[in-house]
């Protein structure tokens, strides 16, 4: 009983995190994250999932381990066709965008743009960019995003961040050396729901109740009310050029579904169809799709390899000196097996 | 080759044995000809240790939430293959079963070539085999209980 009071008291502040926090004006998908508190959550999930439905690769690379303030290219790959488009959001077709979302550990920057490879130099000019994603918390600049850019203007698919690794041994340093989790995840394409859980017209529709389809009409212009990231108003958007599909059930009670213009009806939705609930009405209509990689970093102290090294030659000369004392020891006994004459 | 059970008197086992095979015949006095190799292992596995824990350091957990499970359960790591079992296996009982079958199987290991006379492993083909594809086995299924998507744990992702 105890235990269920606490958990809905978290989920209540929770709630409440989500209602209070200042509303952001936000163009598109990886700035939705900032509506979250917790962007990645505990269970490691990156909130990018709640609207990005489909699954896709995602790769990145980060050095094994890196010194107190260098800087390190992290790179990250969005893999996917280049050559198909995907559904706009007002159903014409619309070059694939890609964008990311990158948690590096805490204390860890970008670096400044004269410390930039050249390549990472070369990679920023295409991409425009890494932004924090929660800009009012300079204390939080670990957490950043690639806002989405048409994918085939960035050569390879590929996103290299240059990142400056923080040195513990600085006076104001509240990191320590030690491994840490850089968690990306990246986007290619739009999303399924809207942050207000109403389908996208990237999304595949489903039959809400079973019935009979007694009618289909074309070309309907039609309001959906859209939520554009947590925290924002809803917005009102028109689609024209959708399908209205309405549904009677054995009672005689209508269903209407209205299908914004991207995903195509199904050969089988015609009128007089019998359909049964949940079944498909409409094709899938994503090609795009989500996915989130993690990898560890070292941030190592030099003096620690040093004394390491210096560890291994005191181990190797110990060795040495052991094998040797077996040598001049087997030579003993092979003199003294000779003298007894055996 | 036919197989035969082991015999002592086997004229032809009898041949090899003389020869120095299939026994140990590199004896050394413990001190102090092994007691110094004992130094040369303990210094490297020392080393070994102290190398990976420098470079390639443990990381630090995330915190603990209680209210929140994480995308992919795993237990402790010794119970990897095991856990690849009960997952991968349609049937409840029958993981049950085959859990079960594990601590069975090893309690079976030694009686199972009991009538042979020699301790050599290279002469105890069955109980060798025994092992050597238990471990392979265990370590297939220890890997793949660290992939998420079961079908893709099956293959390792390698076909």
């Amino acid at each position: 009983m105890k235990k269920q009071w606490i958990a809905g008291a978290f989920s209540l502040t929770a709630a409440l995190a989500g209602l209070v926090s200042v509303p952001h004006r936000a163009s598109a998908w990886p700035s939705f994250a900032v509506g979250y508190e917790e962007a990645r959550e505990s269970s490691g999930k990156i909130v990018c999932a709640n609207c990005h439905l489909a699954a896709k690769p995602t790769e990145i690379e980060v050095p094994q381990s890196v010194l107190p303030g260098k800087v390190f290219d992290l790179k990250i790959h969005v893999p996917y066709d280049t050559k198909i488009q995907q559904v706009g959001a007002d159903g014409s077709p619309a070059p694939m965008q890609i964008g990311a979302y990158i948690q590096l550990p805490e204390g860890f920057t970008v670096a400044d743009e004269k410390e930039w490879s050249a390549e990472a130099k070369e990679s920023i000019e295409k991409y425009g960019g890494v932004t924090p994603l929660y800009a009012d918390k300079p204390e939080r600049s670990n957490i950043l995003i690639i806002n989405q850019i048409d994918g085939s203007t960035v050569p390879g698919q590929e996103f290299i961040v240059p990142v400056k690794a923080p040195d513990p041994n600085a006076k104001d340093a509240k990191v320590n050396f030690g491994k840490y989790g850089v968690y990306v995840g990246a986007n290619r394409g739009r999303g399924q729901v809207y942050s207000n859980g109403v389908a996208s017209n990237n999304a595949q529709y489903n039959a809400p109740v079973a019935g009979t389809i007694s009618a289909v009409q074309t070309g309907v212009t039609f309001t959906d009310k859209l939520q554009y990231g947590l925290g924002n108003e809803l917005t009102d958007f028109e689609y024209t050029g959708g399908i209205r599909v309405t549904i009677t059930d054995e009672k005689g009670k209508a269903t209407v579904v209205n299908i914004p213009p991207g995903p195509k009806l199904l050969d089988t939705v015609k009128q007089g169809a019998q359909i049964k609930a949940g079944a498909p009405l409409t094709n899938d209509p994503n090609i795009g799709g989500y996915g989130q990689e993690e990898r560890d970093v070292v941030l190592q102290d030099p003096q620690r390899v040093t004394w390491l090294v210096a560890f291994l030659a005191a181990a190797f000369v110990c060795q040495l000196l052991l094998v040797l004392k077996k040598k001049q020891v087997e030579k003993v006994q092979e003199f003294e097996a000779q003298k007894q004459g055996l | 080759m036919p197989l035969k059970r082991p015999e002592l008197d086997d004229p032809e086992i009898r041949e090899l044995l003389e020869q120095g095979m299939g026994h140990n015949t590199y004896g050394e006095p413990f001190w102090p000809n092994d007691i110094l190799i004992f130094g040369v292992v303990i210094l490297g596995t020392i080393f070994g240790v102290i190398a990976l824990a420098v470079l390639d350091p443990a990381k630090m957990g995330e915190p603990a939430d209680p209210f929140n499970t994480p995308l992919h359960i795993l237990p402790e790591w010794y119970f990897y293959p095991v856990f690849q079992i009960l997952r991968v296996v349609p049937n409840k009982l029958l993981g049950v079963v085959l859990m079960a079958a594990i601590p069975i199987g090893l309690a079976l290991v030694p009686f199972i070539e009991n009538v042979n006379k020699f301790q050599n492993p290279f002469r105890r083909p069955l109980a060798t085999a025994v092992f050597l594809i238990g471990t392979v086995v265990t370590m297939y299924l220890g890997i793949g209980a660290m992939i998420p998507d079961i079908p893709k744990s099956l293959t390792l992702g390698l076909f």
